[in-house]
């Protein structure tokens, strides 16, 4: 065998764990939930076998139109901020200073910290009569409804999400700026670049491969939006932070719907399939030229 | 070569032996986690493990939110269902249909159905046979801070009209005069049905053919929710975790009265509050009208489909009848309503103390027992529920809807009801 042919199935054995991990605990399941999507079934008896009906009655219901629409405008938020607050924070804390340790302590603790237990103590602080409220009455602001209102709930939650999640992405983007050799800003310097010049010209470029992790990871982050919803309002007020995950969730274990549910989660993962492609073409995969 | 020649005798020893212990059967028994109550049905499954050292009953806590969302849910739809579990009587229905849940004629005498109360033996009774065994009834009321109904000297409620007032006498920044559940659950109906059924109203006729929803009561509830929440802002839209079933929310003084079962006694006797309580029944629509309280409580069932069909009959009925299980369960570890008339007449000195006269002398002859409807049926009275408390939306538009998915439901559905 060729030289080059022992290193094709040496790159293949090093691979085969994790593609033997992925087809049992990803691709498989995949292909049963699919498989469960064409039913109707309560998770109790017989399977009743209705092909595509499920996937039809997702678009005809108007809850999961809801959910779709939570989905989309929650996604449209999380992901520019998430974005551009942890990269705000990575330069911020890129340069060595003074108490700069403390700051990134503080910034990661967060993602060290069980998404449920921030969550479960956030629901007391957002109380209509919780620590938010007493803070707003100080300076003279009316009590808000917060939890309770319609409006208001899903930014909560979006809150949040980023305060759990911008030190993670924040850790990511300060390996990517690392990455940056220095020689760049140096000779940029002689040439009297600002600051913005700097980014543009420079730091945003090449950080396009992590740019395109971070995006793609949080768009996927934030479809999957499920721990937070579930901990602060259950979905509610009257659906307004429904999630398409959070209503599969309901419709399988509260109104035993398994098929139809099923049919929920396959069509978010085409979802993301396409949506991840799209981000892949538009972004030449993140290389840099 | 000797030496390992004793090392696999040893292990094949062990793994013969080992096959003789796991040949011992094992029931496994369910239940959500009740820190109150557990301690006790530990106690009486060690004593029937030591009794039956071949029929041991595995006995497991799931929390609350798992074992009424996922964990049952799952074990059935693997096949790996418990032996034993417990449901509620608005779950029943569901696994009755499925074809889950074992019979007890041929296992209880006439004389044990007949000491059943009749609320409790509904419970159980589907299509005219029995499908489990009731635990305990669970009324509702209105728990009230004495304290601060004598400082504003307001009485007792004796209507809608009147408990609105003193909910919003009693709202404060701090403090909800009155605590309803917002959260669109299983448990937000069973506190609704109360309000429903003292205007008069009813969800769907007698055989199930029709929604009766669409009605001058079921508005009159509605809006009776849409003044508490949103006309007058003294419910509270969104509630601690804790949720509304728990006395905690109202121990803690962040509501000033608050809608909960019986079960709420003995919390306030082992968490007493710093003010004074007391409770009284959910008042009539109208003054003069009939208060009417919903009566749940869970029930123990066998799967039929288990390998252990027998034996955990045998365990059930041993717990039921030849122990002191439900006198326990229901005076001691907790405090609740029984579902057999010999318990009560046995634990007469319990249920003549103040503490339970209003709950038996004014509650419980009138209240009803908790319906059983479908999934879909819930759902479309939850959406009711929460469109005219967060969505603004009319009660008349709100029950004219729940009762069209009703019927649209309704028209094809053919299990028991």
């Amino acid at each position: 065998m060729t030289r080059k042919g022992k290193e094709i199935i040496a790159g293949w054995i090093f691979l085969l764990p994790d593609l033997v991990g992925l087809a049992i605990f990803v691709m498989f399941p995949a292909i049963l939930g699919f498989n469960i999507s064409l039913y109707n079934w309560s998770g109790l008896g017989q399977m009743k076998f209705v092909g595509f009906t499920n996937y039809f009655k997702m678009f005809q219901d108007p809850i999961f139109i809801r959910s779709l629409t939570v989905t989309i405008k929650y996604v449209l938020m999380f992901v520019p901020l998430n974005f551009l607050i942890s990269l705000a924070l990575a330069l911020l804390i890129k340069k060595p200073s003074k108490g700069i340790t403390f700051f990134r302590t503080v910034y990661f603790a967060p993602v060290a910290i069980s998404l449920v237990s921030i969550a479960f103590v956030w629901s007391y602080i957002f109380q209509q009569n919780g620590f938010f409220n007493s803070v707003l009455s100080i300076f003279g602001i009316p009590s808000q409804t917060l939890l309770g209102s319609m409006n208001q709930a899903l930014y909560i939650v979006l809150a949040l999400s980023l305060y759990a999640s911008v030190g993670y992405f924040m850790v990511i983007f300060l390996a990517g700026l690392n990455d940056i050799p220095e020689e760049y800003y140096d000779a940029a310097k002689v040439d009297g670049a600002s600051f913005w010049q700097n980014f543009w010209y420079i730091t945003f470029p090449l950080l396009k491969p992590t740019s395109f992790f971070v995006l793609i990871i949080s768009l996927i982050q934030g479809f999957q939006l499920f721990d937070q919803v579930y901990v602060l309002t259950g979905g509610g007020p009257f659906y307004a932070t429904s999630t398409i995950v959070y209503y599969a969730f309901q419709t399988a274990f509260e109104y035993y719907q398994f098929g139809y549910a099923a049919a929920m989660d396959f069509l978010m993962f085409i979802i993301l399939v396409v949506l991840s492609l799209i981000l892949y073409k538009v972004l030449k995969g993140g290389e840099v030229k | 070569m000797k030496v390992r020649l004793k090392v696999v005798v040893s292990v094949l020893l062990i793994l013969v032996l080992a096959s003789f212990i796991s040949l011992a059967t094992t029931i496994s028994f369910w239940k959500f986690t009740d820190t109150y109550g557990d301690p006790l049905i530990i106690k009486y499954v060690n004593e029937w493990n030591q009794l039956h050292p071949n029929t041991k009953v595995d006995f497991v806590e799931i929390p609350w939110a798992q074992y009424t969302t996922t964990k049952l849910s799952a074990a059935f739809a693997s096949g790996q269902g418990p032996d034993i579990f417990w449901v509620s009587p608005g779950d029943e229905l569901r696994y009755y249909n499925a074809g889950v849940l074992q019979s007890f004629d041929k296992y209880l005498t006439k004389a044990q159905i007949d000491d059943m109360f009749p609320a409790a033996r509904d419970k159980v009774t589907i299509a005219g046979h029995v499908w489990g065994l009731p635990i305990e009834l669970e009324p509702l009321a209105i728990y009230y801070n004495k304290t601060l109904f004598e400082q504003e000297h307001i009485s007792i409620p004796q209507d809608w009209n009147e408990l609105l007032e003193d909910a919003q006498k009693l709202t404060t920044k701090d403090r909800w005069g009155l605590i309803l559940d917002p959260t669109p659950t299983y448990y937000e109906l069973f506190t609704f049905y109360p309000f429903l059924w003292s205007a008069g109203g009813s969800v769907v006729n007698s055989d199930w053919t029709k929604s009766t929803f669409d009605s001058t009561a079921a508005i009159a509830a509605l809006t009776f929710y849409q003044d508490a929440f949103d006309k007058y802002k003294v419910s509270p839209k969104s509630i601690p975790t804790a949720g509304t079933n728990d006395p905690s929310t109202f121990i803690s003084g962040f509501g000033a009265m608050q809608e909960c079962g019986e079960w709420a006694i003995q919390q306030l006797e082992v968490n007493p509050p710093k003010f004074k309580w007391g409770y009284f029944p959910i008042p009539p629509m109208t003054k003069g009208g009939t208060s009417i309280s919903v009566v749940g409580g869970w029930i123990q069932v066998v799967n039929k489909n288990s390998p252990v069909v027998q034996d955990a009959m045998d365990f059930t009925l041993w717990l039921f009848f030849k122990t002191d299980f439900l006198k326990q369960w229901c005076t001691v570890q907790n405090s609740k309503l029984p579902t057999f008339k010999s318990i009560y007449e046995s634990a007469k000195d319990y249920y003549n103390s103040p503490d339970w006269k209003v709950f038996i002398d004014q509650i419980l002859p009138t209240a009803q027992p908790e319906p059983r409807y479908t999934p879909e049926m819930d759902l479309a009275l939850e959406n009711a529920l929460q469109s005219v408390i967060f969505g603004n939306v009319s009660p008349a538009v709100a029950a004219k809807t729940a009762a069209q998915q009703i019927n649209n439901f309704l028209s094809t559905y053919t299990g028991a009801h």
